[in-house]
């Protein structure tokens, strides 16, 4: 059986992935819109 | 807005792993991988049906930002089914010890694999961007038939073929309680991720578009 | 000056299309031969490889049949995109887009391709069959499966002929863009080939056949409605 800890462990990686990804896709929304914002 | 479809992630993730228990007829926690693998074969399909509607509609009207955001949802359809493929197949290896087994969802989603990579393929083969938005949309129009009969047909007909359906079994697992909510949950977070990212690479290719005249 | 084109009726067109392109082919006989002696080199490399011996009889009808598909899938391939390639290639293109209605070009060189298939068939699968030893039980099936599969093959690969022949790349294009299209029907129909090497009881039979048909129907109206968007500059 696999402990609590070792769930929350992997809870907490994927976690911290998904951080990472939604980093990266705010930063580009927020590069976007700026560009937008110019274009006008 | 986006802040809410993280946060709807990081619950996702708190709920698939913490919430929801195991799922009974699993070999210890691999049912979590439902919660993920489930909701981007969703996407896949999701992208597919996007695309196909981007392409009749470049196909009526002719504008060239049709076919760019067809293209578009290819691109991330292509990226879902690899993703889907993979985690499928991780979840086979704990399952059944082999990562591959042709059943006919696997191999279903396989073929939604080549059909967004011949896509991609007939795209980089064309320079002119005119052909090229008309060809691929027409491809992409044409390619829905089969792709509609790999994912609800060969399922259905070759589950009274092959007894061993992967996935089917998950369909007829009777989900509850936790589970059946972190699953919906996790459903429509990815779902939400989806539009999200779309839109946001639409917008990308609309720019791009506007400032070079005509881009790819 | 009012340039009004009397058109002629739609049979008649399809019929023309159809002769011009049997004509030129009986000529030059490049789409045939390229296609049966592709058939008749992986007959007889898998008659020779294999043999019907080295096979056992259970698993027999499954590895026959998918053989038997493969063989007429990678004909297909090698010879059925000429309709269109070489319009353009010999820059006729335009000419046909002038003189016939798109509608009538597609089911032309639909029936053109159909009838070279079946052509193909009626020298392979004899052949097939004795040299393999394919344990046919139901010969009036066996017939009606290749001939339907034949037909959905046909229907599905004819007007991603059209676009191949609109892009370049052409030879190794025209099997990539065509494999995820007709996998659903090739499954289909293996699995309908391997029932007449079997007992397979009617009703598994017939669902397949629905499935066949329903999929050959879906792509011929999809391919007459969109063939016009591929051909017309």
């Amino acid at each position: 059986m696999t402990e609590f800890s070792d769930l929350l462990a992997l809870a907490v990686v994927n976690v911290l992935i998904w951080a990472g990804i939604f980093v990266y896709l705010w930063r580009l929304d927020a590069k976007v819109k700026r560009l937008e914002s110019e274009k006008e | 807005m986006k802040i809410l479809i993280f946060l709807w992630i990081i619950i996702i993730c708190y709920l698939s792993f913490l919430f929801s228990p195991p799922a009974a007829g699993f070999i210890g926690e691999s049912s979590r991988i439902v919660f993920f693998h489930v909701p981007i074969a969703w996407l896949t399909v999701l992208s597919f049906l996007v695309a196909m509607i981007q392409a009749i509609r470049f196909l009526k009207t002719r504008d060239p930002i049709y076919d760019l955001m067809s293209a578009v949802a290819c691109r991330q359809g292509f990226l879902f089914a690899i993703l889907a493929t993979v985690t499928g197949s991780v979840f086979a290896r704990v399952m059944w010890q082999s990562f591959w087994n042709w059943d006919p969802r696997e191999t279903s989603i396989t073929i939604l694999l080549f059909i967004y990579a011949a896509y991609l393929v007939l795209r980089a083969s064309i320079e002119d961007p005119q052909r090229r938005a008309i060809l691929s949309s027409v491809y992409a129009t044409f390619s829905f038939i089969p792709a509609l009969f790999l994912i609800f047909i060969v399922p259905r007909v070759y589950y009274s073929l092959h007894p061993d359906t992967l996935i089917n079994v998950q369909g007829k697992i009777q989900m509850y309680g936790r589970i059946l909510f972190t699953f919906v949950f996790s459903l429509g977070g990815f779902t939400a991720l989806y539009f999200w990212m779309y839109n946001l690479e639409c917008r990308i290719e609309k720019l791009l578009y506007r400032k070079e005249g005509h881009y790819d | 000056m009012n340039m009004e084109i009397k058109k002629s009726p739609l049979h008649h067109e399809i019929y023309v299309v159809f002769i011009k392109d049997v004509k030129s082919e009986l000529r030059t006989k490049v789409a045939a031969n390229a296609i049966l002696l592709f058939a008749l080199t992986t007959l007889f490399l898998v008659s020779y490889v294999v043999g019907p011996y080295r096979i056992a009889p259970a698993d027999q009808p499954y590895i026959l049949s998918a053989w038997l598909w493969i063989i007429f899938f990678f004909s297909a391939m090698s010879g059925l995109s000429r309709v269109f390639v070489k319009e353009e290639e010999t820059n006729t293109s335009i000419a046909l887009q002038l003189a016939a209605r798109p509608e009538a070009v597609f089911l032309g060189k639909f029936f053109f391709n159909l009838v070279l298939m079946l052509g193909i068939a009626l020298v392979i699968t004899p052949l097939y069959v004795i040299l393999m030893e394919f344990p046919v039980q139901s010969w009036s099936h066996f017939i009606i499966v290749i001939f339907l599969g034949l037909t959905g093959m046909t229907t599905g690969v004819t007007i991603i002929g059209a676009i191949v022949a609109k892009a370049s790349m052409k030879g190794t294009l025209f099997p990539i863009l065509s494999f995820p299209i007709i996998i659903p029907l090739l499954l289909a129909v293996i699995e309908g080939t391997s029932m007449t090497a079997r007992s397979a009881s009617l009703a598994q039979t017939m669902q397949l056949t629905s499935v066949i048909i329903a999929f050959t129907g879906a792509m011929f109206v999809l391919s007459l409605l969109l063939f016009e968007k591929v051909w017309l500059e």
